[in-house]
């Protein structure tokens, strides 16, 4: 074969190179694993060690440092010109000869250049936002405080709501599934309608009253949490507990004597750990996405306190001019649901196979 | 089937009234709600008496949640505390026609998107189309709509200023909050088609169809697609209850003058009522979507029997 017949290569053409490329991919499906893996380990790291990591207060701003952009960002200068009467439309390229007269006296360093010739005609230059600082890494919000620093402690609060509300809720839904599956009768009767309920009821909007009636707090958004959680463990448990409760092992252990109670805790929970670990962090990334959803409402964690949620929704207004203060907590949650999904994925493949519909 | 309806029917109402409950005493928590509303101080203690009596105040708690209930089946739940004169369900109806309006225009983007995506991913199974596709439903069910909602205003309203930032208007001021509203719904409703329609793909009478030569879109998107179509429709009840609670947060993002704007105005308003009439009906309208998806189901599917 020469050298010039490897260029008409089928290989070569795009189509086909194209189809490899992507069998690659597909090999590779775990890949997604360690960038999500590493992520985390960047979200989860600095909230534990939150009071060591973060450079300033997450609750108290300097307002001299109000609305600083990232630290990549540079100033940005507007030019203005100086007229005698400003018009409505174009007042954001214009300023009154008065205005600028005094701006320049005083000099408080907002006039960058050519700032002498104040006549009408002239050109401004003012300086409309300063630089970032490295003082500030991902700029400051409206009140001054720190939004790295608000992020990370944002995250210990985000991963706390979220990983209690969980274990809270899956030990309570646990039980009552394993109670219903196991005994059977009135009780699972009654369990089950119950689920059904919690399931039908939206989330939302009790969390709003919830906030309306006791103002906007931590344990709400635990409430909710635990209120509307645990029925989704109860009724996967259930189920896994009817068949378990139908093998030999069980009628075993009853008829050597052990009671309920016991053969609830020993023989059947722990064959359900895998399943009740899986749907726990399945469940993560929908907990995170609540609490953020909550706070942004205005129905969850109170202000100053440093949620994701208030911080984009402290942004919403300033969009226009300070695309950080909300563009920041935005992609961090994004990015931190998307890798905990991920993850869920992964141990629900590794842990428990066979349950790939949860 | 009757017998399946009706405790399906019999559990929907205990939902509703589940949701009353909840509503009623967690207002009843928050104490007097004459204290709330009344100026302190210059208010004779006669007026308030007069005023506790018209309201039913002073009567045992059993009996208020009685005549609460009696109220709201017949869509009374009084003064709006915020807007004085207003009925609280005057003020929902007020602006239940926005809210309407973005869910409908979120429910076409819904079908004109994920159901062609769903078809053409089923199709093009394990192919590149596919994985795109894995990945929008992926995507669509991580993002949390305000976070998109917010990235989207940023991108489109002030980075390329193409569409205008917030509030209600032409059709313009529609398409972000709608695809917003959309996006988890696509999703979802791209991951049922394909599903549904790679059983289908497998049938007898689609290879029968291919084999009298018949082209093969019309395979797909007649033969095929009519007999996958069952399961997303039953689908459709699902989405549209979770529209009118997703609108809460998209018209909080966008600014969007509906039903879901109203119910947080109302939290930091503490207007009772209104809350109220907009939390019983949302929830009515959810639970009523589970109640009408899960009779459809069994009617499609008589493997369907619970009790």
């Amino acid at each position: 074969m020469s050298l010039n017949s490897i260029g008409t290569d089928n290989a070569r053409t795009p189509r086909l190179m194209l189809t490899r490329l992507w069998r690659r991919v597909r090999e590779a499906r775990r890949l997604p694993l360690l960038p999500s893996v590493l992520l985390l380990v960047v979200v989860i790291i600095p909230a534990v060690f939150a009071g060591q990591i973060a450079p300033h207060s997450p609750d108290q701003g300097d307002l001299n440092d109000r609305l600083l952009p990232p630290a990549w960002v540079g100033e940005t200068i507007k030019y203005k010109t100086i007229v005698e009467k400003v018009n409505r439309e174009n007042r954001m390229n214009e300023i009154l000869l008065k205005d600028a007269e005094r701006r320049v006296k005083i000099g408080d360093g907002t006039i960058t250049g050519g700032g002498q010739n104040v006549q009408i005609g002239d050109q401004l230059e003012i300086l409309s936002r300063k630089a970032g600082s490295t003082k500030y890494l991902l700029g400051t919000d409206k009140n001054g405080m720190d939004i790295f620093s608000r992020l990370i402690y944002g995250a210990r609060l985000a991963l706390v709501v979220s990983l209690l509300g969980i274990v809270v809720s899956g030990i309570i839904g646990s039980s009552l599934g394993i109670i219903a599956g196991y005994y059977g009768g009135i009780l699972d009767a009654i369990i089950m309608r119950m689920v059904d309920v919690s399931l039908s009821i939206s989330l939302v909007l009790i969390a709003l009253v919830l906030a309306a009636v006791r103002g906007p707090s931590i344990e709400n958004v635990l409430i909710v949490i635990c209120l509307f959680l645990w029925s989704r463990y109860a009724r996967l448990i259930r189920g896994e507990t009817l068949q378990l409760k139908s093998q030999d092992f069980i009628a075993r252990a009853q008829v050597s004597g052990a009671s309920n109670l016991r053969i609830m805790y020993k023989h059947i929970f722990p064959n359900l750990a895998n399943t009740i670990i899986v749907l726990a962090t399945l469940q993560i990334g929908f907990v995170i996405i609540l609490e953020a959803s909550l706070s942004f409402l205005g129905a969850g964690v109170p202000r100053p306190n440093p949620a994701w949620g208030l911080m984009v929704a402290d942004g919403r207004e300033l969009l226009s001019n300070a695309w950080w203060v909300s563009l920041v907590p935005t992609v961090a949650i994004v990015l931190t649901v998307l890798s905990i999904n991920l993850l869920g994925d992964w141990v629900r493949d590794w842990l428990d196979p066979k349950q790939r519909q949860i | 089937m009757q017998r399946f309806i009706l405790i399906r029917f019999v559990q929907a109402m205990i939902a509703v009234l589940v949701v009353s409950v909840i509503v009623f005493s967690l207002s009843h928590l928050s104490g007097d709600p004459l204290t709330t509303i009344m100026p302190m101080g210059d208010v004779e203690p006669e007026d308030i008496e007069a005023l506790r009596a018209k309201w039913g105040l002073d009567k045992p708690l059993h009996i208020q949640y009685g005549l609460f209930l009696g109220n709201a089946v017949r869509g009374d739940f009084g003064e709006s505390y915020a807007f004085g004169g207003q009925t609280a369900m005057g003020m929902v109806l007020l602006r239940f026609p926005a809210t309407l309006q973005l869910a409908g225009a979120a429910l076409v983007l819904t079908i004109i998107i994920g159901l062609p995506l769903g078809v053409i991913t089923a199709v093009r199974k394990d192919g590149f189309m596919d994985y795109q596709g894995k990945a929008i439903a992926f995507l669509g069910q991580a993002i949390p709509n305000f976070c998109l909602g917010i990235g989207l205003m940023w991108f489109f309203a002030v980075w390329l200023g193409w569409l205008p930032t917030s509030g209600k208007g032409g059709l313009d001021h529609l398409i972000m909050p709608a695809f917003t509203l959309a996006l988890f719904q696509v999703a979802a409703l791209l991951r049922l088609t394909r599903s549904s329609m790679l059983e289908v793909l497998d049938t007898e009478f689609i290879k029968m169809a291919r084999i009298k030569g018949i082209p093969e879109w019309k395979v797909i998107w007649k033969h095929c697609l009519r007999n996958a179509f069952i399961a997303p429709l039953t689908y459709f009840a699902i989405i549209i209850g979770s529209f009118f609670t997703g609108t809460v947060v998209v018209e909080t993002v966008f600014s969007w003058p509906g039903v879901g704007q109203l119910a947080v105005n109302s939290v930091f308003a503490r207007d009772f009522p209104t809350l109220q009439a907009v939390v019983i009906l949302g929830s009515s309208i959810y639970i009523a979507a589970n109640f009408i998806v899960d009779i459809m189901y069994a009617y499609l599917d008589p493997r369907i029997r619970y009790t």
